[in-house]
C-alpha cells in the first residue's frame, strides 16, 4: 500500500519521457544548396521528380570542385561551374580549358583532371572513394638549399564589412606598406561591387529600373564583363544574376544563418523553411536569372551599364574576391615580394615557393566533402604545389540546411 | 544440529567478519584502480584548432606561446603542457570559462565564433600550409 505514490510517481514520469520523446519528426530530408542552377531554377544537387511532385537529391551531384590555375579571378566561377554542370560535362569542359582540378561526388566516386601532384599524406576517408578519372601523381617537388630567412609577416583580419576573412603571408621588404597597399585597392573594389553597401555601385544597379543607364568605374567594368564572359564560356552554368532564386530558396547569407544546420546534430537542424518554392514558381523566377538583358558599354573612356528587366539582380561574390587576390598579387610582385600567401576566404594564391630556411614546396589539404557537420571538416587528400598557382574550391557543404518531409 | 538449532546459529553469528570487509574493501579499491586506469586518457601532444570545420593549425604544447587564432578571434595560450582561451570576441566567453585543458580529446569549443581547440596526440596526414574546402 505504501508503494502506490511512488508508483504512481513512476508512471507520471515515463510517461512524460515518453510524451518528450514522441515529437513527430519528418520522415526524410533532402539537402538544400546555396550553388544554384539557373538554367533549371534550383539547386544543382535537387532533381524535381514529376511522380511524387517532390524534389530529391541526386545522387552523382559533384559535391566538392577543386581548381588549380593561374587565373584566380575566373577560378572560383569555374569551380562553382563545374558543381552546376555534373561531373562528365564538368570533366570536358575542364579539359577543354587546360584546367587542372580535383572532383568529389556524393555517390564517392573521385575524378583528377590534368595534372595534380599530391604529398604521400594519407587521409582514411580518401579511400572510400572510387578513381574514375584521370590518375594521381605523387609530388617529386624537391627541396632545394638556399640561403633564405623564413622570416614571413602573418596579416590576418576581415574585409568586405567583416564577413570575408583575409589572410596576408608575405616574405620581402616592407610588407607593411606592401599590406596597406593591397588592402585600400579592396577598400575600391567593395566601393564597386559590394552588396553590402547600399551605396555601393552594384547595389545602385540592382535597385535601378530597367533602360536607365548608370556610369561606373573601370574596376566594376572590368568584373561584370569577366562575369558576362564566364557566363557565355560555360553556358550559363555559372550566372551571377540568381540573387532573386537564392532569396526563394532560403541560401542567400540570411536564410543559411537561420536554417543551417547546428554543430553535434546528425541530421543537422530541424529548423527549415515551411515549404520548397515549387515549380511553377522557380520556372517564374528564373527569367530574371537572364544575364543578356545586361548591357554594358564604354564610350570616350567612360563605362555604363543598363539592364532591360528591372528585376535583373547581381552578386558578384563568385568574382569579387578572386579578382580582389589578382590584384594582391600583382601588388605583391610590383613591390619585389619573394613568397606568399594571399587569402581570402578560400581563394588563395601562393607566389613562388615556400621559403622555410630552404625552398619548399606548398602543400594544401582538401577538406573532406563528406562529413556534414560544419564542426568537423578533416581532410582529404593533401596537395603539393611548386608555386604561382590559385587553388579554390567550391562545394555542396559550406551552405546549406536540411529540409524535412514527410512521406 | 536440528534446523531450528540452525537458524538460531545463524542469526546469532556477525553478519561480517573482519576478514570479510577486508575483501570487500580491496575489491573496491581494484575497481577503481582499473577504471582509472582504463578510462583516464593519455596527456596530448599537440592541439588542433579548428575555425568553421577546418583544422587550420597545429601547435605544440611542448612549447610555450601566445598564439592569435582567426584573424583576433581569439587568443590560445599554451603553458605548461595546458592550453587556455583568453580575449575571445565572442558574446558569451563560454570558450574561456572552459578552463586548462591537456588530455586527449578534450575540447575548448567556441560556439558563436565557431572555433574548436582540441588536445591531439598526432598530427593525422601532415598539417599542411593551406586548406582549401
Amino acid at each position: 500500500m505504501q508503494r502506490i505514490p511512488t508508483l504512481l510517481i513512476a508512471i507520471i514520469f515515463s510517461f512524460a519521457a515518453f510524451c518528450g520523446c514522441s515529437v513527430n519528426y519528418p520522415d526524410g530530408y533532402i539537402q538544400v544548396t546555396h550553388i544554384i542552377d539557373a538554367r533549371r531554377g534550383m539547386p544543382y544537387t535537387l532533381e524535381y521528380d514529376e511522380l511524387s511532385g517532390k524534389y530529391i537529391n541526386k545522387p552523382d551531384a559533384v559535391i566538392s570542385a577543386t581548381i588549380i590555375t593561374s587565373d584566380s579571378t575566373r577560378a572560383d566561377a569555374y569551380a562553382t561551374a563545374v558543381c552546376v554542370m555534373g561531373l562528365e560535362k564538368g570533366i570536358a569542359f575542364l579539359e577543354s580549358k587546360n584546367l587542372n582540378a580535383v572532383l568529389f561526388t556524393a555517390d564517392k566516386k573521385m575524378a583528377i583532371v590534368g595534372d595534380v601532384a599530391f604529398t604521400d599524406s594519407q587521409y582514411d576517408e580518401y579511400k572510400d572513394y572510387d578513381l574514375v578519372h584521370g590518375t594521381p601523381r605523387v609530388s617529386t617537388d624537391d627541396t632545394i638549399s638556399a640561403d633564405y630567412g623564413n622570416s614571413y609577416d602573418d596579416y590576418r583580419g576581415n574585409i568586405f564589412a567583416d564577413t570575408m576573412e583575409y589572410r596576408l603571408t608575405l616574405m620581402g621588404k616592407d610588407t607593411d606598406s606592401v599590406k596597406n597597399t593591397i588592402l585600400s585597392q579592396w577598400h575600391a573594389i567593395e566601393k564597386s561591387v559590394g552588396l553590402n553597401l547600399s551605396d555601393s555601385e552594384l547595389s545602385k544597379f540592382n535597385a535601378m529600373d530597367k533602360d536607365v543607364t548608370l556610369e561606373i568605374s573601370e574596376i566594376t567594368y572590368k568584373i561584370l564583363s569577366e562575369a558576362f564572359s564566364i557566363y557565355r564560356e560555360t553556358e550559363g552554368a555559372f550566372n551571377p544574376a540568381v540573387v532573386g532564386l537564392s532569396r526563394m530558396w532560403c541560401v542567400d547569407i540570411e536564410g543559411i544563418k537561420q536554417y543551417r544546420p547546428y554543430p553535434g546534430s546528425k541530421s543537422g537542424s530541424w529548423n527549415f523553411p515551411e515549404k520548397l518554392p515549387t515549380q511553377e514558381e522557380t520556372e517564374l523566377e528564373k527569367t530574371n536569372c537572364d544575364m543578356d538583358d545586361l548591357n554594358l558599354w564604354q564610350s570616350d573612356g567612360k563605362y555604363y551599364v543598363s539592364k532591360k528587366n528591372a528585376d535583373l539582380k547581381l552578386d558578384m561574390g563568385g568574382i569579387a574576391k578572386g579578382y580582389a587576390v589578382d590584384i594582391a598579387r600583382d601588388i605583391c610582385i610590383e613591390n619585389g615580394i619573394v613568397s606568399a600567401i594571399i587569402n581570402i576566404a578560400g581563394n588563395m594564391y601562393l607566389l613562388n615557393s615556400k621559403v622555410d630556411g630552404k625552398v619548399l614546396p606548398w602543400t594544401v589539404n582538401v577538406v573532406s566533402p563528406t562529413e556534414r557537420n560544419p564542426f568537423i571538416r578533416d581532410n582529404i587528400v593533401q596537395m603539393s604545389f611548386a608555386g604561382n598557382v590559385t587553388i579554390v574550391t567550391s562545394g555542396d557543404y559550406q551552405r546549406f540546411y536540411f529540409y524535412g518531409y514527410d512521406k | 544440529m536440528t534446523h531450528s538449532e540452525k537458524i538460531k546459529a545463524l542469526k546469532n553469528s556477525k553478519p561480517f567478519k573482519l576478514m570479510d570487509i577486508f575483501i570487500f574493501g580491496a575489491a573496491v579499491v581494484l575497481i577503481i584502480l582499473i577504471m582509472f586506469v582504463s578510462f583516464r586518457k593519455p596527456e596530448g601532444k599537440f592541439v588542433s584548432v579548428r575555425i568553421d570545420g577546418k583544422i587550420t593549425d597545429y601547435y605544440s604544447l611542448e612549447e610555450d606561446g601566445k598564439f592569435v587564432i582567426g584573424g583576433g578571434r581569439l587568443c590560445l595560450i599554451i603553458e605548461k603542457g595546458c592550453a587556455y582561451v583568453k580575449d575571445s570576441r565572442c558574446p558569451d566567453h563560454y570558450c574561456e570559462k572552459t578552463g586548462r585543458i591537456k588530455l586527449e580529446g578534450q575540447q575548448i569549443i567556441c560556439l558563436p565564433q565557431e572555433i574548436v581547440i582540441e588536445i591531439v596526440a598526432d598530427i593525422e596526414g601532415g598539417p599542411g600550409d593551406l586548406v582549401t574546402g
